[in-house]
C-alpha cells in the first residue's frame, strides 16, 4: 500500500486525481449488489432495498438520515416519469461505494445506465462554540465544530470573495479523510501554494484525523521546539490570516485549522487587539511580549543571580534572598527543576480530569504543594514566586502552543545558567535566537520582521499601531496584491 | 552558489558586528600607553586608516565583480601559487578566530567566571560559535542585524556613568603627545577595529551595485569608529589619566561604579551584553576561515571545515596558558593582519593591474 515514491516531482499533482479503478455497472441488478457488497466486505449496516425485481436501494444506515431517505428520496424515485430527479449520476461502481460511505444514497435500476445519488448523509454535529482554548472578550465567538462543510460555511460567510478557492483532496490511505485547503486566490502566492500541494502529495498514510497529523508531514523543521503552522479553532483568525495572502488546512472531523506560512509574533496576537481600541492593543500586545520574556528567561536569571551574580542585586535584596534561601539544602536549578515539575503535573492533572476533581487538584496543589513544600524548607519562598510569575506568564500567551514551546524552552537556560551564570544565559539566548532567525515556515523567514528586519512591518509585532496604518500586507507570505487599504481617514484630509 | 543574497543594510550590519568586539573593553588603556589622553585622536586615525584599507579592498574586488578574495587570487596568482595565498588567508582568519575566542575565554575567567576552567570556556564559546557559523550567509545576516539592537543598549549605559563626577580638564591639552605617539597609539586601535575582512568573501553575495556596497561598509566603519572614540572619550573623562595606566578595562570600570535602587555592578549587565558582539566578531572569522579552507579543500563545500577548525582552535587554545603567552600570540596576530589587509591586496592588485587581469570597464560601471 505504501510504495515509496522514487524520483521528485513524481508525486506531483497526484493527490488531485486519486488513481481510481474503472468499473461500469453491470446490465444486471444481481452483479450490482454482489460487487457492492464485496467492495463494502458485507458490512451488515449496508442496507439493500429491493423496490422491485429490477430496482433497488443502497444505503449504509449508519450513516443516512432516514427521514431524508423517506421525505426526499423515496419521492422522487416514486414521482420520476422518464427523467429521475438525483444529486449525481454516477456509472462507476468504485465511485459509487466511496460515495456511499459519505452518506450518500443509491437508485439501481435495471431500465437506467447509470446509479442515481442522492444526498442524505445525517448531520451529526454540535452547535458552533466558543473554543475553550481560545477565548476572547471582544469580537466574535464563533468557533470552528467537527464538520467540515460548516466551518468553510463560516469562512465563507466572514469573506464574500469570489476568489475564495477551497480545493478538497482526500489524505489517509485506510481514513480517506477530507481535508480541504483554503486560500484567496488573488492573494496567496502561487510558488507557497504549489509548494503546499508538492508536499502534500508525498503525504501517503494510513490514517489522517486531524490537521495536527498533516502538520508533522509539510512543516519545514520538524525538529524545532516553535510550531511553524498556527493551530487555531477560530474563523476570524483563520480569515485575518487569508487575507494576508496565507492557507489554511481544515479536515474533516477536527475543529483546528492550521495556518502558513506563519510568523512567531502571530503567535502572541489575537482578535482582542484588533477589536479594541489601538492603545489598548497595544499595551495588550507589548505586555504579552513581555510574559514570553518572563516565562523563558526568569527562572534562569533568578538562578544565575543567586548561584554566581550576587553582587548585581541590592544589598537589601540579597539579605531577603538569603534569607528565604539559607534553610533550604538543594542548590537553585534543583529547586526550580522540582518545582516546574510540579507544576506542569498540576497543569496536566486539572486538563484531564472532569471540572469537579480539577478544583481538587486546585486545592491539593496551590494550598497543599505551595505552602507545604516551602513550610518543609525544601524550596524557598523566592523561587515559588519566580516559578508561578513563570507559569502566569506562559500561559498568558494566546496560542497555548507557543506558551509550552516557551516553557519547554526555559529548561535548557535554567541548566545554562546554573553552570555559567549570565554568561550561560546569553548563550543560550544567542542558540535560541539564531535558530529563530534560521528557521522558516514554506519558505518565509519565521522571525519576520524582525530578522530579516523591516521597519515598516513592526506596526503589529509588540505593539500596534491605528489600523489605517496598515497600508501593505505584510510582506512575510509574499502577497500577490501587497496593497491592503486606500486612505480610510481621507475624509480628514478633505475637509 | 550556495549561499543566498543579502541585503546592503544587512551588509551594514555584518561589517558592523564583525568590527565592534573584544578590543573596545581594553582599547582606551591601550591606546593611552602611546597617546596619553590623545587617546581619542588615535582611535580616530586608526578608523580612518581602516577606511583607506576598506577602500583598498573594495577597489579590488571591484576590478573583479561576483568574485571573492579566494577567487581572485587564483586567477591573478595563477593556480597554485594562487591556492597557497588562499592557504595563508585561511590560517590567517583562523588564528585571529582563535585569538578572539582566547581573548574571550580569557576575559570571561576574570570578569564573571573566576572559578571555571578555561577550556570549558573556550569550549562553550567554540560550540556557540559552531552553532551559530554553520548557518548560511543569509542566515548569519539576520542575526547580525537582529542583535544589533543590543549595541545601542550598550551605547546608553555609560551615560549613567556620568551621574558622577567627570573632569573635561582630563582632555587637556589637546595633542600633546604628538604625531608620532599618535600614530602610534593609532596602531592598537587598529587592533581592535579589524574586522571589515569580511567584505573580501562576502561582497559578492550583496544585492545592488558595488558603488552602495562601497557606501555602507564606510558608513559601518564610520559607526564603528565614532562609537569607540566616544567610549574612549568617556573614559578619559572619568579616569585620570593615573587611573587609566592601572586598569586593564576600563570601558567595564566605567560601569563598576554605577549602582541602582535595583541593579547593582552595571559592568557584569553591561559584560553580559557585550558577549553578543563579541561572539559576532568570533563567527565572522570562523565564517571566514570554513569558507577559505572550504574553498581550497574541500571544492567550495563547508560540511567538514565547520567541525576541524574550531576543534583546531581549542586544541591550539588549550597550550596558551600564561598571559606572557597571550600577548605575544596577540603581538603576531595584530602584525600579521597588517599583511593580510594592506599588503596582500596591494599585491594582488598590482600583479593583477601588470598582469593585466584587473577589469577596468566593469569598476566604472
Amino acid at each position: 500500500m505504501f510504495r515509496r515514491r522514487g524520483g521528485k516531482g513524481e508525486g506531483l499533482n497526484a493527490y488531485e486525481n486519486p488513481q481510481q479503478e474503472e468499473k461500469s455497472l453491470f446490465p444486471k441488478l444481481a452483479d450490482n449488489i454482489f460487487f457492492i457488497q464485496n467492495s463494502l466486505v458485507h458490512t451488515e449496516d449496508l442496507i439493500i432495498q429491493h423496490l422491485s425485481e429490477t430496482e433497488s436501494l443502497f444505503f449504509i444506515e449508519s450513516l443516512v438520515d432516514s427521514k431524508e431517505i423517506s421525505d426526499k428520496v423515496l419521492t422522487r424515485i416514486m414521482n420520476r416519469d422518464n427523467e429521475i430527479v438525483c444529486d449525481k449520476k454516477i456509472t462507476n461502481l468504485y465511485e459509487m461505494t466511496n460515495l456511499l460511505l459519505d452518506g450518500y444514497t443509491f437508485f439501481i435500476s435495471e431500465s437506467m445506465t447509470f446509479a442515481a445519488g442522492f444526498n442524505s448523509s445525517a448531520q451529526e454535529k454540535r452547535s458552533i462554540q466558543e473554543p475553550l482554548s481560545e477565548k476572547i472578550l471582544k469580537g466574535s465567538h464563533a468557533g470552528f465544530i467537527e464538520n467540515l462543510d460548516t466551518n468553510i460555511q463560516l469562512v465563507r460567510k466572514a469573506v464574500k470573495n469570489p476568489k475564495l478557492m477551497v480545493r478538497y483532496m482526500t489524505l489517509g490511505e485506510r481514513s480517506r479523510t477530507k481535508v480541504a485547503v483554503i486560500y484567496i486566490e488573488d492573494l496567496a502566492n502561487d510558488d507557497i501554494i504549489n509548494e503546499l500541494f508538492r508536499r502534500l502529495s508525498y503525504a501517503k498514510v494510513d490514517y489522517i484525523q486531524s490537521p495536527g497529523h498533516i502538520q508533522e508531514f509539510i512543516e519545514d523543521e520538524t525538529y524545532s521546539p516553535f510550531p511553524q503552522m498556527l493551530n487555531t479553532e477560530r474563523p476570524d483568525r483563520v480569515v485575518a490570516n487569508l487575507m494576508e495572502g496565507r492557507f489554511a488546512i481544515i479536515a474533516d472531523g477536527s475543529p483546528t485549522a492550521m495556518i502558513a506560512p506563519i510568523n512567531f509574533f502571530a503567535f502572541i496576537q489575537t482578535p482582542d487587539d484588533y477589536n479594541n481600541r489601538w492603545l489598548i492593543g497595544s499595551f495588550l500586545t507589548l505586555f504579552r511580549t513581555m510574559s514570553i520574556l518572563i516565562a523563558i528567561g526568569l527562572p534562569s536569571l533568578y538562578i544565575a543571580v543567586v548561584s554566581f551574580h550576587y553582587e548585581i542585586i541590592p544589598f537589601e535584596l540579597v539579605l531577603a534572598l538569603k534569607g528565604t534561601l539559607e534553610f533550604v539544602p538543594v542548590p537553585p536549578i534543583i529547586e526550580a527543576v522540582s518545582m516546574l515539575i510540579i507544576l506542569e503535573l498540576l497543569s496536566e492533572a486539572a486538563t484531564r480530569l472532569p471540572s469537579p476533581i480539577a478544583q481538587t487538584i486546585g486545592v491539593v496543589g496551590g494550598l497543599v504543594i505551595g505552602t507545604a513544600v516551602v513550610e518543609a524548607n525544601l524550596v524557598s519562598n523566592s523561587m515559588v514566586v519566580v516559578v508561578a510569575l513563570t507559569a502566569v506568564a506562559s500561559y498568558a500567551l494566546p496560542i497555548t502552543e507557543m506558551g509550552t514551546t516557551i516553557r519547554l524552552l526555559s529548561f535548557p537556560l535554567m541548566v545554562a545558567s546554573s553552570l555559567f551564570g549570565l554568561v550561560g544565559i546569553v548563550f543560550g539566548l544567542m542558540v535560541i535566537f539564531l535558530h529563530l532567525c534560521k528557521l522558516e515556515s514554506f519558505g518565509t523567514p519565521y522571525f519576520t520582521p524582525l530578522a530579516p528586519f523591516r521597519l515598516s512591518e513592526n506596526k503589529d509585532t509588540i505593539i500596534r499601531l491605528p489600523l489605517w496604518q496598515f497600508i501593505k500586507r505584510p510582506s512575510g507570505p509574499r502577497p500577490k496584491d501587497s496593497v491592503r487599504t486606500g486612505h480610510p481617514r481621507g475624509w480628514k484630509r478633505d475637509e | 552558489m550556495n549561499e543566498k543574497s543579502i541585503s546592503q543594510k544587512q551588509l551594514f550590519f555584518m561589517v558592523l558586528q564583525s568590527q565592534i568586539g573584544i578590543g573596545l573593553l581594553a582599547l582606551p588603556s591601550n591606546v593611552f600607553s602611546h597617546s596619553k589622553n590623545d587617546g581619542w585622536m588615535s582611535v580616530l586615525l586608526a578608523g580612518i586608516c581602516i577606511q583607506i584599507m576598506i577602500l583598498l579592498m573594495w577597489t579590488l574586488l571591484n576590478g573583479f565583480k561576483g568574485k571573492s578574495i579566494f577567487e581572485i587570487s587564483e586567477i591573478v596568482f595563477g593556480k597554485y601559487v594562487g591556492k597557497f595565498i588562499n592557504i595563508l588567508y585561511t590560517v590567517y582568519f583562523l588564528l585571529v578566530m582563535a585569538l578572539l575566542a582566547l581573548l574571550f575565554a580569557n576575559l570571561l575567567k576574570e570578569w564573571i567566571l573566576g572559578y571555571t576552567p578555561l577550556s570549558i570556556l573556550l569550549l562553550i564559546i567554540l560550540a556557540t560559535a559552531l552553532y551559530i557559523g554553520k548557518s548560511n550567509l543569509r542566515v548569519l545576516a539576520r542575526f547580525y542585524m537582529l542583535t544589533a539592537g543590543v549595541i545601542i543598549i550598550s551605547i546608553v549605559l555609560p551615560w549613567f556613568a556620568f551621574t558622577f563626577n567627570f573632569e573635561w580638564a582630563y582632555l587637556f591639552p589637546v595633542g600633546q603627545s604628538g604625531l608620532g605617539n599618535i600614530t602610534m597609539g593609532a596602531h592598537d586601535a587598529i587592533v581592535a577595529m579589524i574586522g571589515f575582512e569580511i567584505i573580501a568573501v562576502i561582497l559578492p553575495f550583496v544585492e545592488g551595485t558595488y558603488k552602495q556596497t562601497l557606501k555602507n561598509v564606510s558608513l559601518a566603519n564610520m559607526t564603528v569608529t565614532l562609537m569607540y572614540v566616544y567610549f574612549t572619550i568617556a573614559c578619559y573623562l572619568i579616569f585620570s589619566p593615573a587611573e587609566i595606566k592601572i586598569i586593564s578595562e576600563p570601558v567595564l570600570y566605567l560601569l563598576k561604579a554605577v549602582n541602582f535602587q535595583w541593579v547593582e555592578r552595571l559592568d557584569l549587565i553591561f559584560l553580559s551584553i557585550w558577549i553578543i558582539p563579541m561572539t559576532t566578531s568570533l563567527v565572522t572569522y570562523f565564517y571566514l576561515s570554513s569558507k577559505g579552507a572550504a574553498y581550497t579543500l574541500h571544492k567550495g563545500q563547508r560540511k567538514y571545515t565547520i567541525w576541524y577548525l574550531p576543534l583546531f582552535v581549542f586544541i591550539l587554545g588549550l597550550f596558551f596558558s600564561s598571559e606572557f603567552e597571550m600577548k605575544q600570540f596577540s603581538k603576531y596576530v595584530a602584525a600579521s593582519s597588517y599583511i593580510f589587509t594592506v599588503f596582500m591586496p596591494l599585491l594582488t592588485l598590482l600583479v593583477s593591474i601588470v598582469r593585466k587581469k584587473y577589469n577596468y570597464r566593469s569598476s566604472s560601471v
